[in-house]
Formats: structure tokens, sequence, C-alpha cells
């Protein structure tokens, strides 16, 4: 697993230091920010990691600050932690697509699992995104012929059926084996599912 | 008592208003007037009424004399016609005799007519003598007369009397009797009032003027009472006026007047006295119902208020539930992160003792929020007294009415008589009813009914008093209801979970108890049971 960052977000200085000072025992990253502003403000794209914030926060609250990330195409794994095992909070938070409610104070072991559950999620965020780039770099055209292949058609069924020569579909095929840079029906298949189910959710 | 009395008239008269004095005096002025102008009108009345029947009586005396002239004459000629050779001197004591006996008959002739054609008329008898009065200016009229008649002369040559004649025989030249009368004399003494002005004429010649004396003399009111008859008496028929000269001051009876002055001042005045003290009572009353108003407001400001910090408490609890959260997190993170520290051998040593450190800070930030909790909730002092349950339901019910209306659920109340009493603090119960009620009416919010009501009944049992709260709403969920006074447990989007358990420990503060389940019927009931006051009182001893 990637050492991802860690970004805690609390407006309550000890408790910041303090889950800082276990997630580093823990060798983690972490990056501490006292208010949901500060973070949006100095949030960059290209260090991807796992947030964790309070709910209940003055000026924006954690929920507010998820969607706002959400709008800028950051859909990093988020664990809310709150005060208050206010069930209404915890139906809005997980409607919102947060990965994981947690009560304070919060327990290590607790606090650790929903951390690892959360880079898991992040890396298939991550890969999912990559597959997502590959996928755009093929043409129309090959984008189909690519979901009949997956479907577990041959080459000439393929050509009949878009009434085409299939000297045609096999260069088609050739492309697309180039810019995904494999050519194993397996993999093709695996990659479009992965495109097209979403693994987020919590992960138990 | 003597300085209240003093106290109260002062008040009074110092309220008294000047335009009521003033319309006072004025309604007695009138008043007076008025009994005046009354009064004065009956004793003119009364005055005339008099007048009349003094001239009535004096009329009918006139008249008797004047008959009793008729018949000495009668008598006179029938006595002379009887016994014409009587001695002179005989009808002389005649003539005297009656002249003693009628005053008002001043002299008697007896005269022998003359002759048609001639004047002079010779006396034969008279009396009084000597001194004979000359008859010869009406002789010849009397010669004239019929026989049996009497007719009645009025002649300057008589001042002061007025003379009847009557032919005594039939032959030429006859006799006659002639009396003669002072008419002052026709009414006696005390006969005429002494107010009263006599006047008495024949065709227009006063025959008599007896003019009133003594006070009233003169006159000054326009109409006086007047009588006037005639005399019933064919001889002398005379024009009798009874007047009397009336002034202001006869009829003006200044005692009564004064009198009924004063004692319509006396009544006004009193009038006055008792308009203004029921005016003072009223206005006393007035100011009594606002400062009751003013005094019940207050207390439901109070009451306000203590809702209010009921509120306030569970905000607080609130706020401190959540920031002891905060050194609660920041401890067990800590802990757990120092315990990581002193179990690997590759950390940096400074890192254990600041975690430590930290620890100990967030502890006594835990322990200083714990005392500020403590230091609101003994800040007010449990003062039980034994009340009236239904007292402090009403009382609550006036709070939370407009709230409830506003919400559109009906309000009941069904209270024991008599009421149930228990030792408790009123304010504290006040609290908890509010609770409940609070509850039932937020139970009540999420459900979609038309009748949305709320019961709160007071009953007296074997084990003390109760005070129900029931409501309509779809009841209690049955994984709730284990856990309905457990601190911190709420089922409301915004609840703390504090009211019920607040409720719970203030009742089983003085010895009563709690409980909540649902009805048959849906909706759910909260039971408030408070120790009797028997109980109470034995617990006490």
């Amino acid at each position: 697993m990637k050492p991802f960052q860690v970004y805690l977000i609390d407006d309550d200085e000890p408790v910041r230091e303090a889950i800082k000072l276990l997630l580093r025992t823990y060798g983690m990253a972490v990056e501490t920010f006292a208010d949901p502003a500060t973070f949006l403000a100095h949030v960059d794209p290209k260090r991807p990691g796992c947030i964790l914030a309070d709910l209940r926060m003055p000026l924006i609250s954690g929920l507010q600050m998820h969607e706002r990330l959400l709008e800028r195409g950051i859909g990093w794994p988020t664990i809310m932690i709150t005060g208050h095992g206010d069930v209404n909070a915890c139906r809005r938070a997980f409607k919102a697509g947060i990965l994981d409610f947690l009560t304070k104070p919060i327990d290590e072991q607790v606090l650790m699992d929903a951390i690892h559950s959360a880079f898991r999620t992040l890396e298939r965020v991550l890969e999912k995104e990559e597959t997502r780039e590959l996928l755009r770099s093929l043409t129309e055209r090959e984008r189909e012929v690519l979901d009949m292949v997956c479907r577990g058609w041959a080459t000439k069924e393929i050509a009949v059926a878009l009434n085409v020569s299939a000297r045609t579909i096999d260069a088609h095929r050739a492309n697309i084996a180039d810019k995904l840079g494999t050519s194993s029906v397996a993999d093709f298949v695996q990659l479009t599912s992965a495109n097209s189910e979403l693994p987020i959710g919590r992960n138990t | 008592m003597a300085n209240l009395d003093g106290h109260l008239n002062d008040m009074i008269w110092r309220h008294l208003p000047l335009r009521n004095l003033t319309v006072a005096l004025f309604v007695w002025l009138g008043l007076t007037v008025l009994f005046a102008g009354v009064s004065m009108r009956i004793e003119y009345q009364r005055v005339s009424e008099e007048l009349a029947a003094t001239g009535q009586t004096i009329h009918r005396l006139i008249s008797q004399r004047a008959a009793q002239h008729d018949a000495h004459l009668t008598s006179l000629v029938a006595l002379i016609k009887a016994a014409p050779e009587l001695p002179q001197t005989a009808i002389g004591e005649v003539f005297q005799s009656i002249i003693q006996f009628y005053p008002r008959i001043t002299a008697i002739d007896l005269v022998r007519l003359p002759v048609e054609g001639g004047s002079t008329a010779a006396t034969l008898i008279s009396w009084p003598g000597p001194q004979k009065t000359d008859l010869s200016p009406i002789a010849s009229a009397i010669a004239g007369q019929k026989q049996g008649e009497v007719r009645t002369y009025l002649n300057p040559a008589y001042p002061g009397r007025y003379l009847l004649g009557k032919r005594a025989t039939a032959d030429n030249p006859g006799l006659a009797i002639v009396i003669q009368i002072d008419p002052a004399l026709l009414i006696e003494g005390d006969e005429r009032p002494a107010w009263a002005h006599v006047h008495v004429s024949l065709d227009g010649e006063t025959v008599l003027d007896r003019e009133a004396d003594g006070p009233g003399v003169t006159g000054n009111i326009l109409t006086q009472p007047h009588f006037s008859k005639v005399v019933d008496s064919q001889s002398q028929p005379f024009m009798m006026d009874v007047t009397r000269v009336l002034a202001l001051s006869d009829i003006f009876s200044g005692t009564r007047i004064g009198g009924f002055a004063l004692a319509a001042l006396l009544v006004l005045l009193l009038l006055l006295f008792t308009w203004q003290l029921k005016a003072n009572a009223r206005k006393l009353q007035q100011t009594a119902e606002e400062a009751e108003r003013r005094v019940h407001l207050q207390e439901h400001e109070t009451r306000l208020a203590h809702a209010l910090r009921v509120n306030a408490l569970g905000e607080l609890a609130s706020g401190i539930a959540h920031e002891l959260t905060q050194p609660l997190t920041a401890l067990l993170s800590q802990s757990q992160a120092a315990l990581r520290l002193a179990a690997s051998e590759h950390s940096d040593p400074a890192l254990l003792p600041e975690a430590l450190s930290a620890n100990v800070r967030e502890a006594k930030r835990a322990g200083a929020m714990l005392k500020r909790m403590r230091d609101y909730i003994s800040k007010r002092e449990q003062k039980l007294v034994l009340a009236d349950l239904n007292q402090i339901v009403v009382d609550i019910a006036e709070l939370v009415r407009a709230d409830l209306e506003k919400r559109q659920i009906t309000l009941i109340l069904d209270l024991a008589t008599p009421p149930p009493q228990a030792v408790v603090d009123p304010i504290e119960m006040e609290q908890v009813l509010h609770n409940l009620i609070r509850n039932a009416a937020d139970a009540l919010q999420d459900v979609d009914m038309v009748e949305k009501s709320i019961r709160i009944e007071t009953s007296l049992s074997e084990n003390g008093a109760i005070i129900r709260v029931s409501d309509t709403g779809s009841g209690i969920e049955a994984d709730t209801l284990p856990r309905l006074f457990e601190p911190f447990y709420t089922t409301k989007t915004d609840g703390m979970g504090l009211g019920l358990a607040l409720c719970a420990s203030l009742i089983e503060r003085i010895g009563g108890h709690i409980d909540g389940r649902n009805q048959t019927s849906g909706g759910a009931t909260f039971s408030v049971t408070l120790p009797a006051v028997e109980q109470h009182l034995k617990a006490a001893q």
C-alpha cells in the first residue's frame, strides 16, 4: 500500500495534536488544519490523501467542505468525526458519500481501521481515474469494438455486426491493445467493469 | 382607626373635583328655588282659601244681620199697627231695648211722612233722644215706597250711617219706621281677621271700608286674593268685597325654605360624598385589579424565565457534552499514542513527556468544564412546599397554551376535586411538566392528524398524587421505551436527551417516580407519581 497523506481538519487544537501524534506513531504523514476554509485554500489535487474532518465546525461544516471538494473533482475518501452520536447527521453524512462516521472519543483501533480502509478506497479511486483516462483516449469506434470484445464476441462476429471487414476490426483491436497497454481480453473486462461500477462506500 | 378615617377623609376631599362641587351647588340652588316657588304657591293657595272662608263667614254674618234689621222693622211696624194707641213712651222703650241689644242700630225713629208734595217729616218718636235726626231728605222717598217694602238709604246727611225705611201705615200721610245702622258694627270685633280688607258698597257708594290693620298692609303681589259677593238681602243688597293685601314676605316662609335648603344641602353633600366614595372604591378596585394583573404577568415572566433556564440548562448540557468530548478525544488518542511511544524503541524520547503533559492539560480542561456545569445546576436551592398540583398544572397550562395553539394542539385539563396536594418544589414541578408537555407537542408535530391534543390529568390514588400527561401522537417506539429516562438518549433531531432524564432526577429527588408508556388507543402517557402528603410527613418525622 502506498503511504498516502492524512488531512486532519478539526477546530480544537489539542484534539488535532493528539490525533496527529497517534497517527505519526504509525508513521503516517499528517497535515492538520484548524478550519475547512484553510484546508480548501491549501489542498493540492496532486497530493491525494484521506480526509479526517470534524462534522461540526464554525462557518463551514464538515459536510459542506466535502461537497465543495467534490465540486472541484476531489473525491478522496472522507471520514467524519463528531462529538455527538447523532443518527440523523450520520444518515446525512452517508447520503453525501462519506466513507465512515466516527464518534469522539475515537478508539485507536477504530481510527486505524477506518484510515486503512480509506487508503484502500483511495487507491481504487486513483486506479479508476487512471483507467478512465485510458478509456478516454479510445475513439468512439474503438470503444464500440472493445465493448463487443468484452462481451466475448469473435472478430468475425464484430465485423458482421459493424458491417466492416475483419481486417479493420483487427486493426482496431491492435490500437486498443496499444492504448490500454494490454492485449488480454481478461484485462479488458477488468478495466471496463472497474469503470462502470465505482467501489465507493463502506468497506467492511 | 382615627388616623385611618382622617386619611380617608383627606383623600376624599382632596379628590372631590371642583366640577362636582359646582354642579352640586347649582343643583342645590335649583332645588331650593323650586321648593320656594312651590311652597309660596301652596301658601298663596292656602291664604286664598282662608280668605274665601273668611269672606263666606262675613257674608253670612252681614246677611244674617241684614235679615235681623228686616225682622226688627217688621215687628216694629206690627207693633205700631196692632196698637196705634200705645203711649209714645212704651214705643220708645221698645226702641231703647232694641238699641240696647243691637249696638249697631244707632237710632230708631217713628216719623210721620209728609203729605204728597211736601218734604218735611215729623218725627214722632225717636231713640235715642233728644238730638233728633232730620229725616226730611229721605222722607218723601220713603213715602213713595210700597207697602211692606224696606229700602236702604245712603245719604250724605248721615255720614257713617245707612238708614232703613219702612212704611208703617197705608194712610196718607202715613207713618214710617226708620232705623239708622252703623255699618262699622255690621262686623263685630274679631269676626274680621286683622288682615282682611272689607269693603261694603251699594250701587258703587261705599257703605263700609274697613282696611286691614296689622302686618302686611302694603302688598306687592300682582294678583291679590279676593272674595266678592252680594249680601243675601232684598232690602240691603250690598256688594261685599273682602281682599287681602299680600306681600311676598307673607307667603315666603323663611324657616321652611331655609330648612329645606339646609336639608337639601345635607342630602346633596351626602350623595356627593357617597358617589365620591364609590368612585374612589372603584378606582381602588381598578388599581387593585391592575396590580393583580401586573403580579400575574410578573409571575408568568418568572415562570418563563425558569422555563428558559431549563432550556438553557439543556443547551448548556449540550454544549458541555460537546466540549467534554474534545478533551476526552485528545486524552484517548494521546494516551494511545503515548502507549505506542513507550512500547517503541525507535521513537523520539522527547515525545512521550510531551504527550503526557498534554494529557494532564486535557484532563484539567475537562474538570473545569464539569465544574462550570455543576456551578450552574447548584445555583438554585430546592424549595419544598405543600402545593396544590391543580394550580401548578393550571399555571403551566397558561404558559404553554399560546404556543400549543400556534401548533394547533388542543390542551385538555382534567383536574381532580378536591385538588391533590403534594410536597414539591413548584418551580421544579413546572419544569418537569413543561418538559413533558414539550415532548408531547414534539411527538404531535410529526403526526399527520386532524385531532391533535394533549391531556393533563390530576388524580389521587393510594400511592399518592398523580399527574398524567398524554398525547394523541404515534406513541413511543418499542426499542426506545426502556431507554426513555437514560441521559443523552434521544430520538429528536436536535435533542440532547436530557429532558426526561432531568425530569426523572427531579421527581426521584422528592421521593416520587415517573414512567412513560403507550396507550392502547395510541399515543404516549407519562405519569408522575408523588408521595402522598401523609407519607411525606411520616418520612419527615
